[in-house]
């Protein structure tokens, strides 16, 4: 294990690491990014499309397993627990927001629906995944 | 879960960076134990167990004991 005090995985490092995150996240959501109006998935044009999507996603999950096993020798108990935790709040997050906003949110204000793409999406998982660090950093892993 | 490391550490005059030193965490994570805001993972209890030299049903209660 590295020194956490001083290394990459310095709890003040993480800390602003995720306020700037959250922030930066919030001020994309602000500014409508999730309000882009694109095209359905690319599979629906080609049917090489689903596979290659497929393949992709199974790529870059592999290569966070990896990533993931880097970091957990690299950060200490504390912060491992709040940076897995709050990334399970996020995942949850992502799930029922996307839900409350396509089909209760979104009709309300005369947008139509499918709303929520890549470019909502990823902010909204930055953003929640930043408000559930700051919550376990405030209230502790017990909490 | 109870625990008793901020009176060993307070025993031994020992701050808590310097306890997080010994036991390899940051001091935040101390902190955070201390304070009941965190249980450590069972790698890092047995850690603590060994440095105070003391079973871990010495140190942390989980309120289940007879």
């Amino acid at each position: 294990m590295t020194a956490p005090g001083n290394g990459l995985y310095a709890p003040r490092l993480v800390d602003v690491t995720f306020l700037v995150m959250g922030l930066g996240s919030a001020a994309l959501l602000v500014n409508n990014a999730a309000l882009a109006d694109l095209p359905l998935s690319s599979s629906e044009a080609n049917p090489l499309g689903g596979w290659l999507l497929l393949g992709s996603v199974a790529l870059v999950a592999l290569a966070s397993c990896f990533a993931h096993a880097f970091d957990r020798r690299g950060w200490d108990d504390y912060m491992g627990q709040i940076v897995t935790q709050s990334s399970m709040i996020a995942m949850v997050t992502i799930l029922l927001s996307g839900v409350l906003w396509d089909f209760l949110l979104a009709p309300q204000i005369g947008l139509k629906t499918p709303t929520l793409m890549i470019q909502g999406m990823v902010p909204i998982a930055a953003f929640s995944w930043s408000v559930g660090y700051g919550f376990l950093r405030w209230k502790g892993t017990n909490s | 879960m109870k625990n008793r490391l901020k009176v060993l550490r307070a025993e031994r005059d020992w701050s808590q960076a310097e306890l997080a030193g010994r036991l390899d965490v940051s001091r935040q994570a101390v902190n955070a134990i201390e304070t009941g805001k965190h249980d450590p993972s069972l790698p890092l209890a047995f850690r603590i167990a060994r440095l105070f030299d003391m079973p871990i049903e010495d140190i942390f209660d989980d309120g289940e004991a007879q």
